[in-house]
């Protein structure tokens, strides 16, 4: 009948249109940003319009796409690219890419001149001078000086800045104090202001001065918070000084535009005093490791950038002949861990609960863990301080034994786990690969006679929990603020810090961290460190699992990309400015 | 007319307000706050972020400071995004989500549609069997499924199509499928099985007695009566669009609300989460009101 086939008609039509997305124009090659200029969409896109813009996808397979620009993906919009906002690894990207520090890693984290060409410190350790580049410049051709230095210290220790983050460079003297004021009187913030131990002498001079000796100073001030930002900016543009397009910063690349939650596009900074880069960089923000990978396939991205592949697409990339060369794996400063609460049976102060500890520590096979659950993506951990670092030692800590294991459980009073608490509550963040970590804990630990019950939670909840009241075992880690083993252990594991989740107490620990802390020989300092880390393995915090290691993705038209253990999971953040594209 | 438009729209007032309270006494009763990190901050950091953000004051004191702000059109910062105000994050993912709303649900009506139709005209026949089963397809299948496997298939592989972004027209097409395919499934089935109900209506059998042609009779007399049960669920349909989009905007990194309704949520964004509960519990309101309306339109025995 007619008007059936009629509606055939459209019935096709409709599956044809709304279904297969095949059309009949081939995809056109995207012009690819030349260095000045480029596909720009306004930085606040007025609803949909704008957001629309005219730039094609990217032609498949060939690599011509993305032309002089290198386009990575960071995983997420960061939250505020304002210095004094720093604390999460995304910022910190972004941050180091349009801002200077006074000092500078090099590949192994050694410090190198920043904005500061050279610095003296004064024999009591307590007063570094600066001496700053000359002709030094923001992003906008204004003249940097050492009062642009000052400025920005004093603004991140101000109690109305509210930073979350200034426990990396508190031990500069008068800023604590002025940080934890709550006084509301303008001239007693004045005069707290003021007594901020950072002063530009002249020009180009920074004198900072701390309230205690810290040997690890310097290693705190290539961290993007300690990044110099501009007042008259800020006077002018207020909440709207870190956005596109009036960033003003002394880095690398310039902000050219930012559409948020989708990407932002940065530009070479002319001004920049170590030459401006020879790329241009697209950061784009795709969340979900499979849509990553397959717009890296796409090729819609030359990096994969912050993603954290699954085990399975782990294996199946390392046996792909197309894309097992273009895989960059690296060490970064994790160490990843299972920490005790001591004050809760039965892993708990008693020498018991010491014993139980220790047995824990010689019943985890990390090798299995590593190669297994995370597809290879690790390296087996005895002691805390990751490999790259100061520090690190080779040969402390439980190895995998378990005869030795069943014999400490034994010694304990447990042999086979016998009058041990069934169920015992073990609890972790329920993302990534914890689970899977976890139950292979759990089996190890059911080896040895341990029972215990994993209790997954929510991330913030978990957070809140662990530093209330955490459970007697929970998954914990750090990831390095500074690459100095006091960021390690007297940050983490002194009984008084704010991180001590567990409660651990150790007196002879804390002796030698506090004493380590101001120690400037270095040689004497190693050596008290590795006294508490054999303290560590002695009577343990913490069961030490594996230390970070990062999978990643580049195309082979990415040359020169450099690592450093504080990437922070994105790969060759401190030297994009160096990285060329051969397309 | 007027009169019945006017109740409604004072109706949402104390909707609106109860769904503000009822999110307010929720988000703060969630364990965790917005400063709980991994790494966690120092208390003075905290004291100081408490201070700025007004949450040292009591709950009852905050919940009626953000209705003041909120009728004067502030919508406070966001606590995520300190250098955006939650106005501007939303004026800005508004308009994508929206369009991803309305893509897909035109994907649902012109897959749909046809579908239930054919299915009804072709009762019984292999036809009928196919379209069923395709709706039943979109029905199960998650939409999350649905969509990473077309990113997958049409990206990955062919590479006909990117994996997401909003950037260009070809951008949308997974998407709008990905989340239109579950409603498109119920309109099919709903559009079919109210067809076969009207189809034997003795007006259809006069009409066709007298002569009428079959296509005006399907389109005047069987469609247009068939369409009622159809249109009332569009309602529940543009719900479940709105919070489908949270999962697609994820998959398909679209710039939408929807991905930060689900990053306020995790991230205890009180302001975002907030205004962002309101605003899509005002589109619900003002969905269901238009599918009131249409009603009027469709069946002239209902009038306001």
């Amino acid at each position: 009948m007619k008007h059936s086939s009629l509606l055939t008609l459209g019935l096709l039509a409709a599956l044809a249109v709304a279904g297969c997305g095949g059309t009949a124009a081939p995809p056109t090659t995207a012009p690819g940003s030349a260095v000045a200029g480029g596909p720009v969409a306004s930085a606040k896109p007025a609803g949909s319009a704008a957001a629309i813009s005219a730039s094609a996808s990217a032609k498949p397979s060939a690599e011509t796409a993305g032309g002089n620009t290198l386009r990575y993906n960071i995983g997420d919009e960061p939250e505020s690219i304002d210095p004094a906002q720093d604390q999460d690894t995304t910022q910190d990207f972004v941050i180091m890419q349009l801002n200077a520090t006074l000092v500078y890693p090099d590949k192994d984290l050694n410090i190198k001149p920043g904005l500061a060409e050279k610095w003296d410190v004064s024999p009591d350790g307590l007063t570094y001078t600066f001496k700053l580049r000359s002709g030094l410049k923001w992003s906008d051709g204004t003249p940097f000086t050492a009062k642009d230095v000052e400025y920005s210290f004093k603004r991140l220790f101000d109690p109305a800045t509210a930073s979350p983050y200034t426990d990396i460079v508190k031990g500069i003297k008068g800023a604590e104090e002025f940080f934890t004021s709550k006084s509301k009187d303008a001239a007693e913030l004045q005069k707290l202001r003021d007594g901020v131990g950072v002063k530009a002498t002249d020009d180009t001079t920074v004198v900072i001065t701390l309230k205690e000796k810290q040997a690890f100073f310097l290693s705190t001030l290539f961290n993007g918070a300690t990044a110099p930002v501009n007042q008259a900016n800020l006077e002018k543009n207020k909440d709207k000084s870190f956005d596109a397009p009036n960033y003003v910063g002394t880095g690398p690349f310039r902000l050219q535009t930012w559409q948020h939650k989708s990407k932002m596009e940065l530009v070479p900074n002319p001004n920049y005093y170590g030459g401006a880069p020879k790329i241009n960089l697209t950061l784009v923000m795709i969340h979900e490791p499979t849509a990553t990978l397959a717009a890296y396939k796409n090729n819609e991205i030359d990096a994969s950038g912050a993603t954290n592949l699954s085990a399975a697409d782990t294996n199946a990339i390392r046996n792909d002949p197309a894309y097992k060369d273009q895989v960059l794996q690296y060490t970064e400063l994790g160490t990843y861990y299972l920490q005790y609460n001591v004050t809760k049976k039965p892993f708990d102060a008693s020498p018991e609960g010491k014993k139980l500890r220790q047995a824990v520590g010689y019943a985890i096979d990390r090798k299995t863990l590593v190669e297994r659950v995370l597809a290879g993506v690790g390296t087996v951990a005895t002691s805390l301080i990751p490999p790259g670092m100061p520090g690190h030692l080779d040969n402390i800590g439980p190895t995998y034994d378990v005869n030795k294991a069943k014999q400490l459980m034994s010694e304990a009073g447990f042999p086979d786990g016998k009058g041990l608490p069934q169920n015992i509550q073990a609890s972790y963040n329920n993302l990534g690969t914890w689970p899977q970590v976890m139950q292979y804990v759990q089996a190890n630990l059911q080896a040895i006679g341990i029972n215990i019950q994993l209790d997954p939670r929510e991330s913030k909840t978990y957070f809140k929990e662990m530093r209330e009241n955490a459970s007697p075992l929970f998954r914990a880690g750090w990831n390095s603020d500074y690459p100095d083993p006091d960021d390690w252990y007297r940050v983490i594991f002194k009984s008084d810090s704010s991180q001590n989740y567990g409660k651990w107490k150790n007196e002879q620990f804390d002796k030698l961290v506090t004493q380590a802390a101001t120690e400037q020989d270095q040689n004497k300092r190693l050596d008290l460190y590795r006294q508490a880390a054999e303290i560590m393995a002695d009577d343990p915090p913490a069961t030490i699992w594996y230390h970070a290691a990062r999978f990643r993705l580049f195309k082979p038209a990415v040359k020169g990309i450099v690592t450093t253990g504080q990437d922070g999971g994105l790969p060759g953040k401190y030297f994009l400015k160096d990285v060329s594209l051969q397309r | 007319m007027g009169a019945f438009l006017v109740r409604r729209a004072l109706a949402l007032i104390p909707v609106l307000f109860f769904v503000a309270l009822m999110t307010f006494v929720l988000m703060h009763l969630t364990p965790g706050g917005p400063w709980d990190r991994e790494k966690p901050l120092s208390p003075q950091a905290i004291e100081n972020l408490n201070a700025k953000y007004h949450l040292d004051l009591p709950p009852a004191q905050q919940f009626l400071l953000y209705l003041w702000n909120a009728l004067h059109g502030d919508f406070g910062p966001s606590y995520t995004h300190p250098d955006r105000t939650v106005a501007e994050i939303i004026a800005s993912g508004a308009g994508i989500t929206l369009q991803l709303g309305f893509f897909a649900l035109i994907f649902a009506l012109v897959l749909g549609l046809p579908l239930g139709v054919l299915a009804a005209l072709r009762h019984n026949t292999p036809a009928d069997y196919l379209s069923m089963f395709v709706a039943v397809f979109g029905y199960s299948v998650p939409n999350f499924v649905l969509a990473t496997f077309s990113i997958v298939i049409f990206a990955a592989v062919l590479h006909l199509l990117p994996t997401g972004g909003w950037e260009s027209w070809r951008a949308w097409i997974l998407p709008a499928m990905a989340l239109g395919f579950g409603p498109a499934a119920a309109i099919a089935r709903y559009t079919r099985s109210s067809m076969l109900e009207v189809i034997r209506q003795d007006y259809v059998r006069t009409a066709r007695a007298k002569g009428v042609r079959e296509l005006l009779v399907v389109r005047r007399h069987e469609l247009k009566n068939a369409l009622l049960p159809v249109v009332t669920i569009l309602g529940p349909a543009v719900a479940y669009l709105v919070t489908g989009s949270f999962v697609v905007e994820q998959i398909f990194h679209i710039p939408g609300i929807g991905r930060n309704f689900v990053d306020s949520i995790l991230s205890r964004d009180y302001p975002l989460l907030m205004a962002s509960v309101l605003l899509y519990a005002a589109a619900v309101a003002v969905a269901n009101l238009l599918v009131d309306l249409s009603y009027g339109l469709l069946d002239p025995r209902i009038r306001y």
